[in-house]
């Protein structure tokens, strides 16, 4: 086989692309599993779409070098992926099977059964929003990107972001502790 | 300011997204407005409280694992990117049956050839593709396309002469 000088460069470039792609994947796999797990509250799945996302971004590495944050490309391909497959499960009416977060705290046993409850309506809320209103909380609340990175990633402007992103907590706030005042009334009655 | 308007600011507060000035004037406020202060412990309270909530955590040997997975799609999905444009345009068709007649040469009948997927082998391996992909590209034929190119091949035979 003839590899001249053209060649080595060729090979030069896949060699570098490799490279490159490896560091981003072992930054980014991790978050954007993260990010797809919230979004769609199964682990398997979540796995496929981290695993999609980087397959497509392996094949359009070149397409996006420059153009913009490799991390804000990621994070929109990831997003991408996970609104089409909630508009698949939702066609196919299937509802998530596990929603197996891990739940990192260590607690007293009479708190824990309290807190627990709590997490759950925490949990409810989180799974209500629409799919534009939970990215924008996933986003902001647990890889804390700025509004800016997130309109970025959302094509969106930074005062709409910014405005979800209040309305996503005044209304967690509100349903999580109007339930557990109407809760405290019941039992004072 | 009203108290509604620093609802929004102490969500803002905690997500570190104040100015300096705006977030000072808030602290102020804060000190001396009691339903503020209550409304900052709880919005703290539930950032912290869903923060709290993970997707299970894997290990470095995990991710390696996954990396190498996602490598070994990658050829076979360039590999479909190749077949696709040469089973579904007409003008590759053309340009195998082009080599077909180039191979075959006219006149000769065609019930006395190989089985058609075989010729189909045979003027494959004419084209610029490695022996997988042209072994792969053979099986995605099906005999309703097979005639059809075979079709083209008679009737591009005067095309044959042209090339000959």
């Amino acid at each position: 086989m003839n590899v001249g000088h053209g060649g080595g460069e060729h090979l030069q470039q896949m060699n570098k692309k490799t490279t490159e792609f490896d560091e981003y994947y072992r930054l980014f796999a991790q978050k954007l599993y993260g990010v797809a797990f919230k979004m769609v509250s199964n682990q398997q799945d979540a796995l496929d779409i981290v695993q999609e996302s980087f397959i497509r971004a392996y094949q359009n590495w070149a397409k996006f070098r420059g153009d913009s944050a490799v991390s804000t490309w990621l994070y929109k391909i990831t997003l991408n992926l996970s609104y089409d497959f909630l508009k698949k499960r939702g066609r196919a009416n299937i509802l998530p099977v596990e929603k197996d977060f891990e739940d990192r705290r260590v607690v007293p046993n009479d708190r824990r059964i309290m807190d627990s409850d709590r997490m759950e309506k925490i949990k409810k809320e989180i799974d209500n929003l629409t799919p534009k209103q939970k990215s924008i909380f996933i986003l902001k609340s647990y890889d804390e990107l700025t509004y800016r990175e997130i309109a970025r990633i959302m094509n969106s402007r930074i005062g709409t972001i910014k405005a979800t992103y209040f309305q996503v907590i005044q209304k967690i706030r509100k349903n999580v502790s109007d339930k557990e005042v109407g809760k405290n009334v019941l039992q004072e009655i | 300011m009203s108290c509604r308007k620093y609802e929004r600011l102490i969500v803002y507060y905690l997500g570190n997204e104040l100015k300096e000035p705006e977030a000072e004037r808030l602290e102020e406020h804060i000190k001396a407005c009691e339903d503020c202060r209550k409304s900052l412990a709880e919005y703290r309270s539930i950032l912290a409280e869903t923060k709290e909530l993970r997707a299970p955590a894997y290990g470095e040997e995990f991710w390696t694992a996954r990396l190498n997975e996602v490598k070994k799609h990658m050829p076979q999905r360039k590999q479909r990117a190749l077949l696709k444009p040469v089973i579904l345009s007409a003008s590759a068709l053309a340009v195998i049956a082009v080599l077909a007649v180039k191979i075959f040469g006219p006149g000769e009948s065609m019930i006395a050839r190989p089985p058609i997927k075989n010729q189909y082998a045979v003027v494959l391996n004419e084209l610029p593709y490695p022996e997988d992909t042209l072994l792969k590209m053979v099986d995605y034929i099906d005999d309703e396309s097979a005639e059809k190119l075979l079709n083209i091949i008679l009737e591009n035979n005067l095309m044959s002469a042209h090339i000959r």
